[in-house]
């Protein structure tokens, strides 16, 4: 047993003792941290170290001894959702002369997400500089709010930088990001794998007028540093339905910059059934809901989806559908096939 | 050398980054045996050939950069040579993550497993080096499955003249895949996949040795090119070269089953080498041992054959160009700042003076500094605003595009540097710099074509203690500019081809003989100063009498600053070293020490010349 171990099993006894043990520990391990080249320090590292550390990060703020540590300091104390915390994070934003340490700070809220963040960060989409309006919408997308692609996409159609609505634009059209790896896509058995072989326009409509069941795909991350296994990715879903008149308008869309973005103008959907970690929704046409996104989202890990319910499209159908999935460690987002099967 | 006011050249725009890899040069399946021998060999530094005339370039910097000991006769001009060729590409059909491939024609003519060959025509001389650089291409029908899908070309063979194999994977790879996968998907690394022992991809275990060969191709980053240079050491004695824990050096020139000719040369004659075109696409058609997809790609090869006849620890050995663009309006300005070029200037200093140590033996040739301000836009209308604050996750893009803009001459020999002002990673926080390859590309345009670091927008603002003064002494330097310096040379020596001398849990090594190994991780579970002083279990082996790297740097104590920097068997004196030094102000601080072995293997690189 360590000489560590030992006091922190002391703890219950001579709390004040322990505490000032332990605060120098946890001083020790966030400086081991913060100084990594690449740093490691997740917020369920951060997270895991206990409800002391936040407090220990300030006092390191206090007179961090290098510039980086402020940085690194700040986004580790993001990811703690007290009031004490997100207070300090959001004072560091407002009140930061340096717009990099702003945009530190702004990214940092998103990390934790604590109640209010969306709202909070909404603000610096107007701010004056150009760079801390693009690291408020990345922070934005961050934290998974519904509202956010809209708030970014309004932006974006004011933005008088034009990069800056580029890239605001951009952010709108991606869901959030989590740790990263090489995001790997695993392909459907071929039996059942939808092939690009329905060359004519009309078959693939028709094949697409039919009914629909099935189609799944997980998304795992390959993680470089281990190399020995391929771990399930944190991922979310958005399918954007709009139900009028009975009659389903929904839209598949692929993100990113994939070519073929695709959207079914007037398709008509019943007894959707969404179904992934534990999570079911079902959607029936008389649920007169324009933004679903919110349930649709699967909140934590999750392997595989599937997707079953009745599809009447009319007009141009895409030969196959993707549908979007939240993404990480790659530029581009990871799609879902939806397969389809007559 | 083009140059361009900027003027100019915010009124055009790039042609696009990837418009290199757009010719579609197929050679039949029938061919494959014979397929792309040799190949128009090009003059060095005469760029690539699918560069047009009017490619964009960026304007040159107003910062002038200025380094003592940087000279462009630094270069090995008498003794040293490298041509480069790219090869007709090579169609083959992709293969699935758990995917074997085949040489074996599939139902349409075509199989699984590109194989090209190359000759080597005359002597390269005892620090002559190979190196393949390959690409996908033309991978539409993978591209269409997913935007995430990717296809990478991974080396499964390099024989050489006298059929002696370089890779030497282990039957397993072959039958089992190189990573198992159930029909769910769920997907684990096929350990008995590995190259053997005597491979040019070293490593005291097959772990190791499989680490070195992913590594080295980039099999984990996902990017699109794989670079791979060999020898990939250079030493003699100590181990069997077929001894799992040996470490021998494969290209010992001493050794008679050496890779190398009783000459210690590389032969001359025919290589012949074969790739995988390895999908992140998962088939769960079938557990493991899947065959190819439907879908097909094509390998592009460059290689580059690099003469030198220089005996190693000859002195200076040559010198490395760099490309360094300054990104974003802050970074431009402070660039044009006195002050701002002043801290560029000693940050250059730093990176040379650590690279010209003793064991490396190499400097600075020349350094051309470029500006990507909000005045230059590429092909897809971003600006180097847009870059400015690049997610980590991006870089790989940025290495594509922003490769592009550079002197087209220098392509092959220049290091291509990215100055932005934050690297941010939504989960891990601010990156400090990032290499895009272990070694990285010298083809322009590709995602590993590059490395960037973290400014801060601080270039002009570093080193306030020398205010006023038209140089920057060490002694008056600020801890992070100092550390910025290690951490371009650290990412420039990935770049050149190391790997960290410990991975971070301590569990894998770089297999490079002379630096330390440590595998006691502390109380986060990495490697920290602290836990390699007081655990360090292997020492430095040619140190006698053998030494720990507490016994022999007894008195470090940070609260001091009482550091070893020279001492070369604590690793975290190694430039390498997987994290960031302690560093005071002034100096102090841990060393940034190459290892001998080490310089050798940078030395191989096709960018020192």
């Amino acid at each position: 047993m360590t000489v560590l171990s030992r006091m922190v099993m002391l703890a219950p006894l001579f709390p004040a003792l322990a505490l000032a043990v332990t605060d120098a520990e946890l001083q020790e391990r966030a400086l081991e941290k913060i100084r990594e080249r690449h740093p490691s320090a997740t917020c369920a590292w951060w997270n895991a170290q206990g409800s002391r550390m936040p407090r220990v990060i300030e006092q390191m703020l206090e007179s961090p001894e290098r510039m980086v540590d402020r940085f690194r300091l700040i986004e580790g104390l993001g990811c703690f959702t007290d009031e004490e915390s997100v207070k300090k994070v959001r004072e560091t934003a407002e009140k930061a002369d340096s717009s990099v340490l702003r945009m530190t700070a702004v990214r940092a809220t998103a990390r934790g997400g604590a109640p209010g963040t969306a709202e909070w960060l909404r603000g610096f989409l107007a701010h004056e500089d150009p760079r801390t309006r693009v690291a408020a919408a990345d922070a934005l997308q961050l934290t998974g709010d519904a509202r956010a692609p809209g708030w970014i996409d309004e932006q974006a159609k004011t933005e008088k930088e034009a990069w800056v609505a580029r890239k605001l634009k951009k952010a709108a059209s991606v869901l959030p990001k989590t740790p990263g790896g090489m995001p790997v896509v695993v392909l459907p058995p071929r039996s059942e794998r939808l092939r690009s072989d329905s060359d004519g326009q009309q078959e693939a409509q028709a094949r697409l007028e039919k009914r629909w069941s099935g189609g799944w795909s997980g998304v795992r991350l390959l993680r470089p540093e281990k190399g020995s296994s391929l771990s399930p990715r944190a991922v979310a879903v958005r399918i954007d339905i709009e139900f009028k008149d009975h009659r389903a308008r929904a839209r598949f869309e692929a993100a990113g910059d994939i070519k073929t973005r695709k959207s079914l103008p007037a398709a008509e959907l019943s007894e959707v059934q969404v179904v992934g970690g534990g999570f079911t929704a079902i959607f029936r046409d008389r649920d007169r809901v324009k933004e679903l996104a919110p349930e649709l989202r699967v909140p934590g890990r999750w392997e595989a989806l599937r997707l079953s319910g009745e599809l009447r499209g009319s007009g141009e159908l895409p030969p196959a559908l993707l549908f979007e999935v939240a993404g990480i460690g790659d530029k581009s987002e990871p799609q879902f096939w939806l397969l389809l099967r007559e | 050398m083009k140059r361009k006011a900027s003027s100019v050249i915010s009124e055009r725009k790039w042609h696009g980054a990837l418009a290199a890899v757009a010719r579609r040069a197929v050679i039949s399946g029938l061919l494959l045996s014979v397929a792309a021998c040799g190949g128009p060999a090009k003059e060095p530094g005469g760029g690539g050939d699918d560069a047009s005339a009017d490619d964009f370039v960026f304007p040159e910097s107003s910062w002038v950069p200025s380094v003592s000991g940087m000279l462009s006769s630094n270069h090995d001009d008498s003794s040293m040579s490298v041509s480069e060729a790219t090869l007709d590409s090579v169609t083959a059909h992709v293969v699935p993550l758990n995917g074997v491939g085949s040489d074996s024609a599939e139902t349409d003519g075509v199989p699984s497993i590109a194989t090209v060959s190359f000759t080597v025509s005359e002597s390269l001389g005892t620090s002559g080096s190979i190196s393949l650089i390959a690409r996908a291409v033309n991978a539409e029908e993978v591209a269409e499955v997913s935007a995430t899908a990717r296809v990478l070309p991974i080396l499964v063979s390099l024989t050489d003249p006298a059929g002696k194999e370089f890779v030497q994977l282990s039957s397993q790879c072959t039958t089992q895949g190189l990573y198992s996968c159930t029909s769910g998907g769920n997907c684990s690394l096929n350990s008995a996949c590995a190259p053997q022992a005597g491979s040019a991809f070293m490593g005291a275990t097959a772990s190791e040795r499989r680490s070195q060969w992913e590594q080295h191709q980039e099999l984990t980053s996902g990017v699109d090119v794989g670079a791979v240079t060999f020898p990939t050491c250079r030493w003699s004695g100590t181990g069997n070269l077929t001894s799992a824990s040996g470490l021998g050096c494969p290209f010992s020139p001493s050794d008679s089953n050496s890779f190398l000719t009783s000459g210690g040369v590389l032969r001359t004659g025919t290589y012949t080498a074969r790739y995988l075109l390895l999908s992140n696409l998962i088939d769960t058609g079938a557990t493991t041992g899947n065959g190819a997809l439907e879908y097909r790609a094509d390998l592009e090869l460059t290689t580059y054959i690099k003469k030198d006849s220089d005996a190693a620890s000859s002195g200076y050995r040559g010198a490395v160009d760099l490309n360094v663009v300054l990104v974003g309006d802050t970074n431009v300005a402070d660039g044009a700042a006195s002050a701002g070029a002043r801290n560029l200037n000693a940050l250059f200093q730093i990176v040379h003076d650590q690279l010209s140590q003793a064991n490396s033996e190499i400097r600075l040739g020349s350094i051309r500094a470029y500006d990507w301000d909000s005045s230059v836009e590429a092909s897809d209308g971003t600006s180097g605003n847009s870059w400015a604050e690049v997610d980590l996750e991006l870089t790989p893009d940025l290495f594509a595009l922003g490769s592009q803009g550079v002197d087209s001459a220098t392509e092959g020999s220049g290091i291509n540097i990215f100055l932005v002002s934050t690297i941010p990673y939504s989960s891990g926080g601010t990156i400090l710099g990032r290499a895009g390859g272990i070694p990285g590309s010298p083809k322009n345009g590709t995602l590993a074509s590059g490395l960037v670091f973290a400014s801060f927008d601080r270039l002009a603002s570093f080193n306030p203690g020398c205010s006023g003064l038209a140089t920057c002494p060490t002694t008056s330097q600020e801890a992070d500019f100092i550390d910025m310096g290690a951490t371009i040379t650290h990412e420039i020596g990935h770049y050149l081809g190391l790997n960290h001398p410990s991975e971070s849990d301590g569990s894998v090594h770089d297999a490079v003989l002379d630096t330390p190994q440590c595998t006691n991780t502390g109380t986060g579970g990495v490697l920290t100063v602290s836990s390699c002083r007081t655990g360090e279990t292997s020492t430095h082996p040619s140190n006698s009498p053998a030494r720990t790297c507490s016994t022999a740097c007894p008195s470090y104590n940070l609260a001091s600053s009482t550091f070893c920097p020279t001492v070369d068997e604590c690793q975290f004196n190694h430039v390498m070293w997987w994290t960031s030094k302690n560093v005071r102000a002034g100096g102090a601080g841990d060393g940034n020490l190459i290892s001998s072995h080490s310089g050798d293997i940078i030395n191989f690189s096709p960018f020192i010349r």
